[in-house]
């Protein structure tokens, strides 16, 4: 699978995508593409290989056969790096760096143009303005999800990849995040357990079990496989699961 | 240990291996003294946080249970690293010298989170001292042991475990699960000064975090549980400490003259030998924590690993020089007074050590160390046997520091081929493209 066309890049495109932890098999021939802007969720039950996915998206794992490419580039590429914002599941900052000085070390290293004025949008942004100088080690859970989500906008990415974004948070920050990641133009892939955190947050799915391509399509087409009544998690899970 | 104790006594003669041993003892003893007061805490786990301490239970007693627990750990710990330094005693009260050191470094571990970190350190430093005036033949330090005063030596051995033991049993009795909670974070809540990274470059960015602060990382090996602990220091303080202790060096240089080991072997300073041993610790506690206190999912989607790799070694050379080059002034100005056979021990500081330091960040990196993610505690089972290795150069390091220090060409030849060797593999891409997908494979974040 190339690129699908040569004025339409794709934001995300795995193609043949294999990769094992020694004998331990986490993905199987794996391929997808997420269109420029889209906005993806990526469901499967655990262990069904999308954190591995993501990590292959950001380069700091190697496919065993196929490839990855973000907006056209190999994950490793100093392209690619430019554009991609990446959240892992319990994502940690420096612990041994401020908040502030966090974001700043982080714009600075991405070559935010605005070092401190991106920094200070993020803080009022995420609210976090009051522990600007707290040691991150002390930070409670949520706050360091908000560091950490952060973190991964700070250059406004083109790509954006989370894991779990909303894990931690209370109800009123996670509507915060909604509306900022909402602001954020770009091509997003969210991976979650949760239907509704894919139906807030994105519009369709690619869905994967065991390593392999299951199904992609809208939310709205997913929720259309199951009778009116029945709850969009049934569906899932019965696809997940391979039942009737 | 034993290996740097058979290497000591084959490769040294007799008389001046207990010499050497003699300022090693003194010199390690000082330091866990001063880490045991400085990063001190009774070793509780999150789960028993959770689970032990909520049974109906008196806390009183699980404490002073912990506090066995942790006396037979550490008494374990301490045969192993003091049990060879029975030449430099010559007597069976060495003993209850080590019984008096285990009682006293589980008490002051106790003690600690009690007092504020201004005091905390202050008493880390008197105590380091004092057990250093033993070098200097004080018969009343903790040091006094090791250096042919062996009942003064005892004797304060034992009055320090009466006064530290009493203070950490009263502290036990009133002890209740929010102080257990402190025990286990003790680190304050906001950073006092700030460095800004606005305005600079991406590397830029990399340098001025790694000099205007260093960070040491430790795994704290205590009742059975390991902790990695780090700290983040402002790098001027530093280099004011070891300006301090260079100049103390000096000093000492100065007072005790060149100690004459003849036999034609050795003929240097034989605190050279304490100094290489600190410094060998000192590059070893910095060394672990580049690696254990990197965020990948940060750093790595920022700049390809080589390039950051790159600049985050030599950023920590050139931290880590701070440290060493007061001490390679010390040696210089003594050799220019007239004491002879600095050479190794300057060699020593400004290349073993280095070379050796960019080694073990290759070697921790290599081997996918444990993550520093939060200050509780690991669970022995938690890590892997090739992930405990890390520690395993260290031994190396101060064999060789120690050689180096005695031996010049010894000194010249593995301090180039360390750097050399530490030089290609910082250089080397493809190392670190490996190292970042096995870091990330062991669940490194």
């Amino acid at each position: 699978m190339e690129s699908n066309s040569a004025g339409s890049r794709n934001g995300i495109e795995l193609s043949h995508v294999s990769k094992s932890y020694g004998s331990v098999p986490a993905l199987n021939d794996l391929s997808f593409e997420i269109p420029m802007g889209g906005r993806f969720a990526l469901l499967g039950p655990n262990g069904a290989g999308k954190s591995t996915t993501l990590k292959l998206l950001i380069g700091s794992l190697r496919a065993d056969t196929g490839y990855v490419k973000i907006l056209g580039s190999p994950p490793e590429s100093k392209e690619s790096k430019a554009v991609v914002g990446y959240l892992p599941e319990d994502a940690l900052p420096y612990r041994m760096l401020s908040v502030r000085e966090n974001l700043e070390y982080i714009a600075a290293l991405r070559g935010v143009e605005d070092v401190k004025g991106r920094t200070d949008f993020l803080l009022d942004e995420l609210d976090l303005r009051q522990y600007e100088k707290s040691n991150v080690g002390r930070l409670s859970r949520g706050n360091t999800q908000k560091l950490a989500l952060a973190l991964s906008i700070v250059h406004s990415p083109k790509v954006l990849l989370l894991d779990e974004p909303l894990n931690y948070l209370d109800i009123p920050t996670q509507e915060n995040v909604i509306s900022l990641l909402e602001k954020l133009e770009g091509t997003h892939l969210v991976s979650t357990h949760i239907m509704s955190i894919a139906h807030r947050l994105t519009d369709s799915v690619v869905m994967i079990s065991k390593g392999m391509f299951l199904w992609e399509g809208t939310i709205d087409e997913l929720r259309k496989k199951g009778t009116p009544e029945e709850p969009i998690e049934k569906v899932v899970a019965r696809m997940m699961t391979g039942a009737s | 240990m034993v290996v740097y104790f058979t290497a000591v006594s084959q490769l040294i003669p007799p008389q001046q291996a207990s010499i050497i041993l003699g300022y090693y003892g003194t010199g390690i003893i000082a330091l866990f003294l001063a880490m045991a007061l400085a990063t001190g805490g009774i070793m509780v786990f999150k789960s028993d946080r959770d689970y032990l301490f909520t049974l109906p239970l008196s806390t009183r007693d699980l404490s002073i249970a912990i506090f066995f627990s942790q006396f037979i750990a550490f008494g374990i710990s301490i045969l192993f690293i003091f049990g060879y330094l029975y030449p430099s005693v010559g007597s069976p009260l060495l003993l209850v010298d080590l019984v008096a050191l285990a009682l006293t470094f589980t008490s002051l571990g106790v003690i600690a989170p009690s007092l504020n970190t201004g005091v905390r350190i202050a008493l880390s430093v008197a105590l380091a001292l004092w057990t250093l005036l033993g070098l200097a033949n004080f018969p009343y330090s903790p040091g006094a042991p090791f250096n042919g005063n062996i009942y003064g030596g005892t004797a304060t051995l034992i009055a320090l475990a009466a006064v530290t033991v009493t203070l950490a049993f009263r502290g036990l009795s009133r002890i209740e699960l929010d102080m257990m909670r402190n025990l286990v974070r003790t680190t304050s809540t906001d950073y006092k000064s700030q460095n800004s990274y606005a305005g600079k470059s991406p590397i830029g960015a990399i340098y001025s975090m790694n000099l205007s602060n260093m960070s040491l990382a430790g795994r704290m090996n205590m009742a059975g549980a390991s902790r990695y602990v780090s700290r983040r220091i402002k790098t001027r303080w530093v280099a004011l400490a070891s300006t301090v202790a260079a100049g103390a060096f000096f000093a000492f240089g100065l007072y005790e003259g060149p100690v004459n080991l003849t036999n034609g072997v050795v003929d240097g300073n034989a605190a050279s030998v304490l100094v290489a041993v600190l410094l060998s610790f000192v590059a070893f506690f910095f060394s672990q924590s580049a690696i254990t206190n990197e965020r990948l999912w940060l750093s790595l989607t920022s700049l390809p690993a080589p390039s950051y790799f790159k600049h985050l070694i030599t950023s920590k050379v050139v931290s880590l020089l701070v440290v060493l080059v007061p001490f390679a002034i010390a040696d210089v100005l003594l050799q220019s007074l007239g004491d002879p056979d600095l050479v190794g021990s300057i060699m020593m500081i400004l290349l073993v050590i280095p070379g050796a330091f960019v080694l073990e960040i290759c070697w921790a990196a290599y081997i996918a160390p444990i993550q520093v993610k939060g200050e509780d505690m690991t669970m022995p089972a938690q890590f892997s046997i090739r992930q405990m290795a890390t520690a395993l150069p260290m031994g190396g390091v101060i064999i060789a520091a120690t050689l180096s220090t005695v031996l010049p060409l010894f000194a010249a030849v593995a301090g180039l081929v360390m750097c050399a060797l530490a030089a290609l593999l910082t250089l080397n891409g493809r190392f670190w493209n490996g190292v970042v997908t096995k870091l990330t494979e062991n669940g490194f974040v």
